[in-house]
């Protein structure tokens, strides 16, 4: 079980960086379609909609029925609303040490089990946290999707938590923290333009630590911490569970009924604070980077949650600006000035204030300061000019590409139910995936601009190669 | 024409399954699985155009996203083997510009729309494939037909591809579970068999753009090419954009590779592939396979999940959860047009090489002489049937199953009815396939690691023959290292002298290095100071002037306000000792204390060893450097690859072309013919960065 699972190197095999994992949840604008549960989307439904319904246990187990007679398997998939952004200060890393812990056995299934049961029966399962959740998945052959149900709840209901079990994965937490950040190329720069240094610790602890955690933190976590976080965030009531694929709803009624509906609701949790998060930008922050070879320049601007009217322009101007070979930062910096080796730009939103990404990698001899006004250059163009109806068409296709690809699974749609209802607080959200993009003006994407990208609200980290004189952080 | 075949997935059904009356007593052990249900394999239509390009429309799926893949006979099984990694490095440069659109028309077009395009060659085939939303279907045909039609090969692209294939090379070579793989088949196959020629760097730097185009013409035919087109998709429309947009390529005879008859060996053979400062060994077993249509595919696909398939089989159990020897052990086998291998192996540390080796083999016999437990059996089974409708998500999964079998010629029902297959397998199927297709009496033994530790292991259990990496025969005393360094770098030919480069970071100068040899005593003292971009480094290496036996070593390394350093002296007992001092969040001060092997290197003499070394056409040296970062001991490879006049600073030098790999970096040297051969030039394989003799002054 690992921290965040998607690819560590891009595509190209080149420099592991966090373009590639700026999240596909791009945005919404303010949408209407409501769907009441058991409706059904028309058949002439919007790009990557699909039918389903949506229903709670008497404990609060929110749960989400997509069943398709045309898939070939099921996806058992549960988020529970929780991730670093829940953790308190000096208890960091938490949401993460449970991502492991979950694996360690529970009343009915002995430490490892899962996994052998799972596989023994032919299906395939994973695990991750971000700042705003955790997920738990397995895609099953139809007829074990009660195993996969009963996995889960055995463990929602009695997760062994005992000094043994942390010890051993808060070691291996460390070790994956090792590997991850403080021995991986970049990863101390990625966790500043990603927390540290654009988010206020006071005002929103919240974003301003990454759900990796510290090693402080873990060696000081005690089993009592460990079972309250437990009980307050892996309860029913605050829990979703999504099942995509070949089944019959009223078994997966009963099933579901039987195997959680005894397990008792939990106390409401605490609500994450984030207020004034931006309040000490301008920062400009220098990271010494024993592993990475090349200098880097890393910008990140205060943006929005999710949700946001802005968002969807926020993600389009990302796409013209950084992904891809034929986008701005590439044709410029890489091609034309041979400036840097990589150059991206990504729009990460959140459930509270996102962040809105610039980053380029120096070639030899390049100075970081050269990639910054470069950088730069590229934002005026923007500013002054706008982007072209044939870019904002480009991004349009890409954002409808890859929602529709990414459905073709019944993870991928599982998935896709759990954020809409997480970050659009509802679950037919998937049905504007496309459409919130697609609604997106040259106006709009002038507009954010102007709004986001001004001197005064970003972060600017440079990562200089080699051993630094102290810790950063 | 259109088949449908209804499936049935899953165990028995179970009485028990999902009783609601359940609620009070919870369950305490995993449920029995619920009632199957009928998964419908998709069906899917065939026909042949003109020209004789064999279509098949998949029309599977619930979202508009559709593929075209053009599968032509002909990998890298066609292509000569002087030439070897032709076919690859044809399909890395096909999607590279045509002669209508250059290499990034091509990529903006098809980002554009958000889809894909792509080439590749495998053992047996060359496949052009492209994937978009149905809406871009066309887009799609368009483009893939123009790469396939009329695919330009600019000289510029061809070689910038070949670049990053010698580079993923050289880090192939480096590792030892890529070496094992490429031996084994070597081995197995013997080197007249096209599966058993390997691409190596000489052979990628023959090829040339006509050889891109000459490839090309031979094997992009339209017959027994097949075109798959799948996802939601409508058949009359794929039928005509099929005959518009494949319907001119031309139709000649498949190329057919020629496959001469192979066989095991009579007896069992040890081969030591030698790869000196190796901590661990990789330990293998192999023999030839089956042929694709041999009817002990399923039973066999049964036997390597149980042996080892997985995290639960034998292998893995065995070695790493009982033994504790490794991180993983696995088995494969493979399904080639030709004979397949069947092979296991794993990665241990040098102790247990012989006794993994034991291992291996009893588990072998152990399959030949006892029937699998009836447990074990359905374990593996209920794994390879239960993830069936897991491989059926996606019309991609789908077509790629159904084109191997189509263009194997495999009865179609082995794909549509695999989980009945799977299931009709016993354990007397499995002993009898053992008995026929798993024989290490007569198999290739295959040891990847530092000779010098294993010779005796291995030659305890039989007759050894030693390989280096690339497989070219060494001896017994070779592997061992008796007798060749002393004759290998005749250090009288030193001299002393200064030297001067200038350091290039893409063609800008950016730092400088000096180098001064100096006589004291019996010894020689070279002291190096590098200035690159305000980063410094001193190093002080001091060996014999009469064997050069190395004696000692200082370095100290300044990156902004960050130094750090190191102290090391060689003793006699063949250790190396010292201090290495790092600042305190890298580790800060340790003492260090290694095996220092006779005829192993200091950092720095690598490049003394090299101007003192016998060079011309053709040489290789090896040389046997410690690694200070590891702490263990790098084996640099040194080859001439060629020869090269250098105008440097109004002076004109001929040079040896030198690759040395084996270190963090590859690299290319320019070597003064003339003995001692001077650095004249220094250039890294992947980065822009380049050194040139500035000043040169001998004494």
């Amino acid at each position: 079980m690992s921290f965040m699972r998607r690819p560590r190197t891009d595509p190209n095999g080149r420099y592991p960086m966090n373009i590639t994992r700026f999240r596909p949840w791009l945005a919404t604008a303010v949408f209407t379609a409501l769907v009441s549960p058991g409706s059904i989307v028309a058949q002439d439904a919007p790009a990557g909609a699909f039918p389903f319904e949506s229903y709670r246990l008497e404990n609060g187990l929110h749960v989400l029925l997509a069943p398709d007679a045309g898939a070939t398997a099921v996806a058992v998939n549960l988020w529970y609303n929780v991730g670093s952004r829940n953790e308190r200060p000096s208890r960091s890393g938490f949401a993460h040490l449970f991502e492991h812990l979950m694996f360690q056995g529970s009343d009915n299934v002995e430490r490892g089990e899962h996994f052998q049961f799972v596989e023994r029966a032919g299906g395939s399962l994973n695990a991750s946290v971000t700042e705003d959740r955790t997920n738990y998945y397995q895609t099953v052959p139809p007829d074990r999707m009660n195993l996969a149900l009963w996995l889960e709840a055995d463990r929602m209901r009695s997760l062994g938590i005992n000094a043994e079990n942390m010890a051993r994965e808060v070691e291996v937490v460390k070790e994956e923290r090792r590997l991850r950040i403080d021995n991986a190329p970049y990863g101390s720069s990625q966790l500043q333009i990603g927390h540290y240094a654009v988010y206020d610790s006071a005002s929103c602890f919240a974003y301003a630590h990454s759900p990796i955690g510290s090693m402080e933190d873990l060696d000081a976590a005690e089993p009592v911490d460990v079972r309250e976080f437990f009980a307050t965030y892996y309860a029913p009531n605050n829990a979703t569970l999504a099942l995509v694929g070949d089944f019959d709803p009223a078994v997966a009624r009963e099933l579901i009924a039987e195997y959680f509906g005894s397990i008792p609701r939990g106390a409401d949790p605490p609500v994450a604070e984030c207020s004034d998060p931006f309040r000490g930008l301008p920062v400009h922050r220098e990271v010494h980077d024993p592993n990475a070879t090349l200098p880097g320049v890393w910008i990140a601007y205060g943006s929005v949650e999710t949700s946001h009217p802005d968002a969807p322009a926020l993600a389009v101007l990302a796409r013209i600006l950084g992904a891809g070979e034929s986008s701005r930062l590439n044709q410029r910096l890489v091609r034309e000035e041979q400036a840097a080796l990589q150059a991206a730009a990504g729009s990460t939103t959140r459930l509270g204030p996102g962040i809105f990404q610039l980053i380029a990698i120096a070639n030899q001899g390049v100075e970081p300061d050269a990639l910054i006004t470069l950088l730069d250059e590229e934002i005026e163009r923007v500013l002054a000019e706008g982007v072209t109806e044939d870019e904002l068409m480009r991004a349009r296709n890409q954002v409808r590409a890859q929602v529709i690809f990414g459905r073709q699974s019944v993870m991928g749609r599982a998935e896709a139910l759990q954020s809409a209802n997480h970050f659009y607080g509802d679950p037919a959200a998937i049905g504007t995936s496309v459409t919130r993009v697609e609604g997106v003006s040259r106006d709009d994407v002038a507009r954010v601009a102007a709004t986001y990208l001004t001197p005064s609200n970003r972060a600017v980290v440079i990562t200089l190669p080699g051993p630094a004189p102290e810790e950063d952080r | 024409m259109r088949t449908r075949i209804a499936v049935v997935t899953g165990a028995l059904v179970s009485a028990l399954a999902a009783s609601p009356g359940a609620l009070e007593a919870r369950q305490s052990s995993p449920p029995a699985p619920l009632a199957e249900r009928p998964i419908e394999f998709p069906g899917f239509e065939e026909f042949t155009l003109d020209n004789g390009l064999r279509v098949v429309i998949l029309a599977y799926g619930t979202q508009p996203v559709a593929s075209v893949r053009l599968y032509v006979p002909g990998g890298s099984a066609v292509e000569p083997s002087r030439l070897a990694g032709l076919a690859g490095i044809t399909a890395g440069v096909l999607t590279k510009g045509t002669s209508s659109r250059s290499a990034v028309e091509i990529s903006e077009a098809i980002e554009g729309v958000g889809g894909s395009l792509n080439a590749s060659a495998s053992q047996d085939f060359f496949t052009v494939s492209a994937s978009s939303l149905t809406d871009h279907l066309e887009l799609a045909f368009e483009l893939m037909s123009d790469v396939v039609m009329d695919a330009s090969f600019p000289q510029q692209e061809v070689e910038l591809y070949q670049r990053q294939v010698l580079s993923s090379l050289q880090a192939q070579l480096g590792q030892p579970q890529a070496i094992a793989a490429r031996r084994f088949a070597s081995l197995l196959y013997g080197e007249a068999h096209p599966y058993g020629t390997q691409a190596l760097p000489e052979t990628v730097r023959e090829i040339a753009r006509d050889d891109l185009v000459q490839f090309r013409d031979r094997v992009l035919h339209a017959n027994g090419a097949l075109l798959m087109v799948a996802g939601r998709v409508d058949r009359a429309r794929v039928e005509a954009l099929a005959r518009e947009y494949f319907g001119v390529l031309p139709s000649r005879a498949p190329v057919v590779p020629e496959f001469p008859a192979v066989s095991d060996p009579v007896e069992a053979q040890i081969h030591l592939v030698h790869r000196p400062g190796s901590v661990q060994s990789v330990v293998g077993v192999g023999n030839l396979g089956i042929r694709p249509d041999d009817p002990d595919y399923f039973p066999l696909l049964v036997l390597d999940r149980v042996l080892g398939g997985g995290a639960d089989s034998r292998l893995f159990r065995i070695l790493r959860e009982e033994k504790g020897w490794t991180y993983g052990a696995y088995s494969s086998f493979n399904r080639p047009s030709d004979i397949g291998i069947v092979t296991v192996n794993t990665e241990v540390r040098t102790e247990v090489t012989d006794s993994t080796l034991t291992e291996l083999i009893h588990q072998l016999h152990r399959l030949r002489d006892e029937p699998v437990p009836a447990e074990e059996l359905e374990g593996a089974k209920n794994f390879l049937a239960g993830s069936f409708p897991l491989r059926l998500e996606t019309a991609d999964q789908v077509a790629s199953q159904v084109a191997t079998s189509l263009l194997r010629g495999l009865p179609i029902e082995d794909v549509t009815r695999y989980p009945e297959r799977i299931r009709a397998v016993s354990a007397e199927d499995i002993q009898r396939v053992a008995r026929t297709h798993i024989r290490p009496d007569r198999g290739i033994i295959l040891v990847v690691g530092d000779g010098s530790h294993l010779v005796d292991q291995l030659e305890a259990i039989g007759p050894v023959t030693f390989l280096d990496i690339e497989g070219n025969p060494l001896t017994r005393a070779e592997v061992l290292g008796e007798g060749e360094e002393p004759s290998s770098f005749d250090v009288s030919l030193l001299s002393p002298h200064i030297r001067r480069y200038d350091v290039y970071v893409q063609g800008n100068p950016m730092g400088s290095a000096e180098y001064r040899l100096e006589r004291e005593g019996d010894d020689w003292v070279s002291s190096v100071t590098t200035t690159v971009m305000g980063n410094g480094q001193q190093t002080t290496v001091r060996f014999s002037a009469l064997d050069f036996t190395p004696i000692s070593l200082e370095q100290e390394a300044s990156q902004g306000p960050m130094s750090t350093s190191a102290q090391l002296r060689v003793s006699e007992d063949g250790r190396v000792t010292g201090t290495v001092s790092l600042p305190p969040q890298m580790g800060g001060d340790s003492e260090l204390d290694h095996p220092f092997p006779a005829g192993t290197l200091l950092p720095g003499m690598d490049e003394y060893a090299l101007s003192v070394s016998p060079l011309e056409e053709g040489a290789r040296i090896s040389l046997r450097v410690l690694d200070l970062g590891q702490g263990s001991v790098s084996v640099l490879d040194a080859r001439v690859t060629g020869e090269e006049t250098i105008e440097l600073a109004g002076s004109s030098f001929d040079t040896w072309r030198v690759e040395l790999t084996g270190g963090p970096i590859p690299m290319t040297l320019f070597l003064r013919k003339d003995a001692p051969h001077i650095l004249v030039r220094q250039e890294f394989m992947g980065q822009p960065v380049r050194f040139d003799l500035t000043l040169l002054e001998e004494r």
